[in-house]
């Protein structure tokens, strides 16, 4: 039977344990190091707030519509959200880390800490205070989400269809209604190898695959979805800003998946209606000889 | 000090093992290097329309990897002998800007595309290819018998006609907007036909001009299924080398 | 026992039945069966079915799998005990202690063996072994993305690399704690000589190690090309590596099941008297309810898999739309697995990493009803989330919203965690030794994992950051930070009890360094490209992302050197330690109250639990947490 009865250890029993080990908070306030682990969780916070505030723009791209752009709100207001308890986390873990350099060096262990099974009025506000967090959370997910699944009347269609391992597109024939009884028409079907949406418009990818699951990823219209063989997996969005970005293959499909991309922008509507116009011949369209307005 | 020696030659142990199996990976890659072809240079014209540096560049497409072509090449060394593959090799180099002339001789027999628009001739001058037939004795899918060509430059073929396509584009972020798609015609050799002799096997030969563009790397696939199992895109469509391969845009 | 009472003992056993026919058989024996046996099967394949063009191949190398594993098994003695009964003879009290282990000194780690504490070493073996695979994969991964045109590996070889680098490192992280601390520690934490099923357990790991063979050998037969996550019917269009990966997934998970089982009834039927569910160590609970969750996740991949295999070699179409099958049925069925795994893997080492805290602090864990009902919370909500993966797939788009609602619901007990571990830390006498220092690594690291995984859960957001790094840096940070750095504070906690040396500080702090800071550089780079939006599992990207993945590259040089550290020191202080005393942290739970080298049966004397594990700094009586010998008789032992 080995041996525990370690040499020498000072075993710290509290004899009363209320008034010494927990206090009343206005007691508590006064103690040192709580009013430090609090000044530490007040700047932590500060900080996570404004790096969730200012550094997500420039750490994502400049989006060209509205849903692009609630991608980039969702992370400002999420990260502001979670900056109090992820910094009192922080916080109470410095806290600890600066409490023990006077023990780093000891072989044996330390004399016991106060026997704190447990805090209800901590446990309660924590589980109170996430859980207000997380409806937070969840009514700004739905609402936004909710926003996004309005079906405008009248769209422009244009049939995306990926493949190992190209995309293509095609634009069939029709004439989309705009408000202010303006239109946009397509004459003729034609199809395309880089992806051009007229400004402010309405547009309805239709994806699809022809062989596997590739991920149709139009980096800065926040809107993504696979593309299924033998489905038809519709995304909606209404471009707002003009610009050129990149259509990605986000899911991995087979040996140049990672070559699988194309150009897109978005471009003033007359700038669609000439470039539409050059698949007259039949020919495949291209990003070549798009005039005028693109940033 | 003893143990700053121990963890240091522990790190540099287990960097070897590591180098030795990231060599071992790369040469795997690469398990038939087949050299890369440099273009041949023409001087300089009007081919592309303007005048540019003229280079041009040859291969051809095999109905399997058996082979050995007129000039005494290996189709495709150490590849899969019963599967189709482009050849004698699949890696192309041409300087940036130069108008590139391709002449593709295609061998192997064919059918239809998953996606009709790659029948269309797109990127090249004109959007046009021309195509040359010699001895194909195969009926088109339209009934046109035998399927030939008289080298008048055209901007598609049916898409049930189709052999092998070449498709190339840049690397992400090179020549964003480059794209040249060629389709290929059939000429009805099979896999053990063991072709490749230009004077006794039918073949198709497609020629096509394009501007290239800037300096990087390109990657060209074929997007005809001539593989197996889902759509037609497993097996050697999958395998890196026999359908797919790259330009170098120097 | 005396001496030759032991050395008389050990004689019958080996001159026992078990001792005379099986006293060969060890991983060498395996090797050849499985070789044996899979080239009969592969020779039988190739002279009936392999004339099929589209399927002859799948269903060869189906046959050469299947012999694998189950001649490996017959070589190693697996099925010993079986076949035994099959034969109509039971086995006898010496030919269980040879299957113990008895008189076989360091061969028995190289044997099916039946003591827990065998078990429990060879799966740690396991883990490094797997992880240094993984590790190595990763490398080429990141040496590939040094470069924006880099052409080190072929796509195809990088894709295949991709693949068993996330496979390999799933299996590792799934097994790194349930396989060596739930095997070796928890039955002696619970008072017990053994696990319920010790035969089941020897099984296990002899069953895993035959599943990794086949994963390596998808290299050599054409890469697996899907990822780790083998969508279909992309997975369906490759070769034959996918009927490989199958069967490593197929093996594993009857290995886990099985472990599984084995956990679960031991903690139900052998805890010591007095051990009541409140008085259980949280590893304990911990180490039940990852079990419990994988008993009902693993058997979906087992089935998915299983499809996968009859796609490839007999023709059906789960899985291909042009015949009728779906890639969602492929999808769904595999998420339904993969959310929960994803707690399999993080729940036992959160159990570990609070026994440490509670160490290191001298003070009782802080709400221990809560962090239970936390992670039986984690696990029954886990089951409920897994389209959150699905997000974008274009299925089910109504039901965006209640998995949105679900997944976010478990940042509630996921956040209790992180309460629980404040609380056992706020006001102890910290004492940092090297699994503190792991332990804080995962506070932060968990943090930032978590912060992430509500981005991900919030669909408008997903549909930016869907399939980009983002999503990898995301799950690099919660099971390699997170889990892993757990992982790891546990075994710098349990070395001196498992290899009775104590482990090189100074050493495994130069590690930690490495490893904390080559993590963060690695993967807050990552962040910042799935920001800027660059595509996950891709063999080249657009220069945009050059800087980034520059710095991540270096990065994960720094963390693959520090676990290359770390791994020496673990090394090295096994072999040439410092002699590690019985209960060196001064811990109260029933593992370190027993000798070290722990005796057979665990403990010399009966075990009588008085209070829980947690006493630090309670009265005297409440400071025991058991109490040895028969009840007429009873000495306070151990408890401080």
């Amino acid at each position: 039977m080995s041996s525990n009865h370690n040499h020498g250890i000072h075993h710290a029993t509290y004899q009363s344990i209320d008034e010494e080990v927990a206090p009343g908070l206005h007691k508590q306030l006064h103690r040192q190091h709580v009013r430090g682990t609090l000044y530490v969780w007040a700047l932590l916070t500060v900080g996570g707030i404004l790096a969730g505030l200012y550094l997500t723009p420039i750490l994502m791209p400049h989006m060209n519509s509205p849903e692009g752009r609630a991608a980039i709100e969702t992370v400002k207001v999420f990260t502001v959200a979670a900056a109090p308890v992820a910094a009192l986390v922080c916080a109470v873990a410095i806290y600890s880390l600066i409490n023990s350099r006077h023990r780093s060096h000891l072989d044996s262990p330390p004399v016991d800490g106060p026997p704190l099974r447990g805090n209800a009025l901590a446990s309660g506000t924590w589980l109170v205070v996430s859980t207000l967090l997380v409806v937070f959370l969840l009514f700004w997910g739905l609402t936004e989400w909710a926003s996004q699944q309005v079906v405008h009347a009248d769209a422009l269609q244009v049939n995306v269809t990926g493949q190992q391992w190209l995309w293509t597109y095609s634009y069939p024939a029709q004439t989309v209604i705009l408000p202010g009884a303006k239109t946009l028409t397509v004459p003729k079907a034609v199809d395309a190898t880089t992806l051009n949406l007229p400004i402010n418009v309405p547009v309805q990818f239709n994806v699809t695959s022809k062989d596997v699951t590739h991920g149709f990823w139009p980096t800065q219209l926040g809107i993504q979805g696979d593309a299924n063989p033998g489905v038809n997996d519709v995304l909606r969005t209404t471009p707002d800003h003009l610009g050129k970005f990149q259509v990605r293959c986000s899911q991995i499909c087979g040996l140049y998946h990672a070559y699988m991309y194309t150009q897109a922008s978005v471009i003033p509507d007359s700038a669609f209606t000439a470039w539409i116009a050059q698949g007259d011949a039949g020919r495949v369209l291209t990003s070549a000889k798009i005039t005028g307005g693109v940033r | 000090m003893r143990r700053l020696l121990g963890a240091g030659g522990a790190v540099l142990l287990g960097a070897a093992v590591i180098a030795l199996v990231g060599v071992g990976f790369s040469a795997q890659a690469y398990s038939s290097p087949r050299g890369v072809q440099k273009a041949t240079s023409l001087g300089t014209d009007m081919t592309c329309g303007k005048a540019l540096p003229h280079v041009t560049l040859s291969f051809a497409t095999y109905a399997d990897a058996s082979g050995t072509n007129d000039a005494g090449q290996k189709v495709h060394p150490g590849g899969n002998p019963s599967w189709p593959s482009y050849g004698p090799t699949n890696i192309f180099q041409a300087p940036a800007h130069a108008c590139v002339t391709m002449h593709i001789t295609q061998y192997d027999s064919g059918g239809s595309l998953n996606n009709p628009v790659f029948a269309k001739v797109q990127g090249t001058i004109g959007d046009t290819e021309s195509v040359v037939s010699s001895g194909n004795s195969v009926s088109g899918c339209d009934g046109t018998s035998p399927l030939t060509y008289d080298g008048t430059p055209i901007s598609a073929i049916q898409p049930c006609d189709v052999g092998h396509t070449f498709s190339l584009r840049g690397l992400p972020g090179i020549a964003p907007g480059f794209f040249v798609n060629v389709p290929l015609p059939l000429a009805g050799n099979a896999a053990g036909d063991n072709v490749g002799d230009l004077n006794s096997d039918a073949h198709q030969t497609v020629t096509f001009s394009f501007i290239a563009g800037p300096k990087g790397t390109y990657a060209w696939n074929c997007e005809y299924p001539c593989g197996l199992s889902v759509a037609g895109f497993g097996a050697v469509m999958g395998a890196y080398g026999y359908m797919s391969g790259y330009l170098h845009v120097v | 026992m005396t001496t030759t009472q032991e050395r008389r003992l050990e004689d019958t056993v080996l001159g026992s039945a078990a001792g005379r026919f099986y006293r060969h058989q060890n991983f060498g024996t395996g090797l050849l069966g499985g070789v044996g046996l899979g080239f009969l099967l592969w020779l039988l394949g190739e002279y009936t079915v392999n004339n099929n063009p589209n399927y002859g191949t799948d269903m060869v190398v189906t046959l050469t799998m299947l012999g694998w594993v189950i001649g490996f098994n017959l070589g190693v003695g697996t099925f010993n005990a079986v076949l035994h009964w099959i034969l109509g003879h039971d086995q006898t009290k010496e030919d269980e202690l040879y299957a113990a282990g008895v008189g076989q000194g360091k061969s028995r780690y190289w044997k099916y063996c039946t003591d827990h504490k065998v078990v429990g070493t060879q799966y740690l073996i396991l883990v490094f072994v797997l992880f240094f695979i993984g590790g190595t994969l990763a490398m080429m991964i990141r040496t590939q993305l040094l470069t924006p045109n880099s052409s080190f590996l072929s796509p195809q070889t990088y894709n295949a690399i991709v693949s068993i680098h996330g496979m390999t490192m799933i299996i590792a992280t799934i097994i790194m704690v349930s396989g060596p601390f739930a095997n070796f520690i928890m039955p002696i934490m619970i008072g017990a000589k053994d696990m319920a099923f010790p035969r089941l357990n020897a099984m296990s790991i002899w069953v895993i190690v035959s599943a990794v063979p086949p994963l390596m050998a998808t290299f050599f037969v054409g890469g697996v090309n899907a990822g780790w996550t083998t969508y279909a019917p992309l997975s369906v269009q490759d070769g034959p590596a996918m009927v490989c990966f199958a069967f490593t997934i197929i093996t594993f998970v009857v290995s886990v099941t099985v472990a599984g089982i084995n956990t679960l009834i031991t903690v139900l039927t052998m805890r010591a008297p007095g051990m009541t569910f409140s008085r259980m160590p949280v590893f304990v609970w911990a180490s039940v309810i990852g079990g419990a969750l994988g008993l009902y996740a693993m058997p979906a991949f087992l089935l998915d898999m299983t499809m996968m295999v009859s796609d490839h070699a007999t023709g059906t179409s789960f899985f291909v739309s042009a015949q009728g099958g779906s890639g969602w049925l492929w999808e769904n069925v595999f998420w339904i697995m993969g959310h929960p795994e994803v707690y399999v893997i993080l729940i036992p080492p959160v159990g570990a990493l609070m026994e440490v805290l509670s160490t290191f602090s001298r003070k009782p864990m802080f709400a221990y009803k809560m962090i239970i009902g936390a992670m039986i919370g984690i696990a029954g909500l886990s089951i409920m989330v897994w389209a959150h993966h699905m997000f974008t797939t274009g299925w089910a788009p109504d039901l965006a919203g209640p998995f949105m609602l679900t997944t976010e619901l478990i940042s509630i007990p996921t956040g209790i965690i992180f309460l629980c571990a404040i609380g056992t830390m706020w006001r102890g006498s910290n004492w940092v030794r090297l699994p503190m220092y792991f332990g804080f690594l995962f506070i932060w690291n968990f943090i930032v994992g978590g912060v992430t995984g509500i981005y991900l859960s919030d669909v408008p957001a997903d549909d930016y950051f869907h399939g980009n790094m983002f999503v990898t840096a995301h799950f690099h940070y919660t099971l390699l930070g997170g889990a892993m750095i757990a992982a790891t504070a546990g075994l710098c906690y349990w070395f001196p009890k498992v290899t009775g040396r104590m482990l090189d500080e100074k050493t495994g702090r130069a590690a930690f360094w490495l490893i904390a800071i080559g993590f963060q550089v690695t993967y807050l780079a990552q962040f910042y490209e799935g920001f800027k939006g660059m595509p996950r599992r891709v063999a080249n990207y657009d220069p945009i992302f050059a800087p980034e993945n520059v710095v991540s590259s270096i990065g994960a040089y720094v963390l693959m050197a520090g676990w290359i550290v770390l791994l020496y020191a673990l090394v090295s202080s096994w072999r040439s330690g410092s002699i590690a005393p019985a209960n060196p942290w001064s811990a109260k739970s029933l593992e370190w109250q027993t000798l070290t080298p722990v005796p057979l049966e665990n403990f010399l004397e009966d075990v009588t639990v008085v209070n829980d594990p947690y006493g630090y700094g309670e009265r005297a009586e409440l400071q025991v947490h058991a109490v040895f010998g028969s009840t007429s008789d009873a000495h306070h032992g151990e408890g401080h």
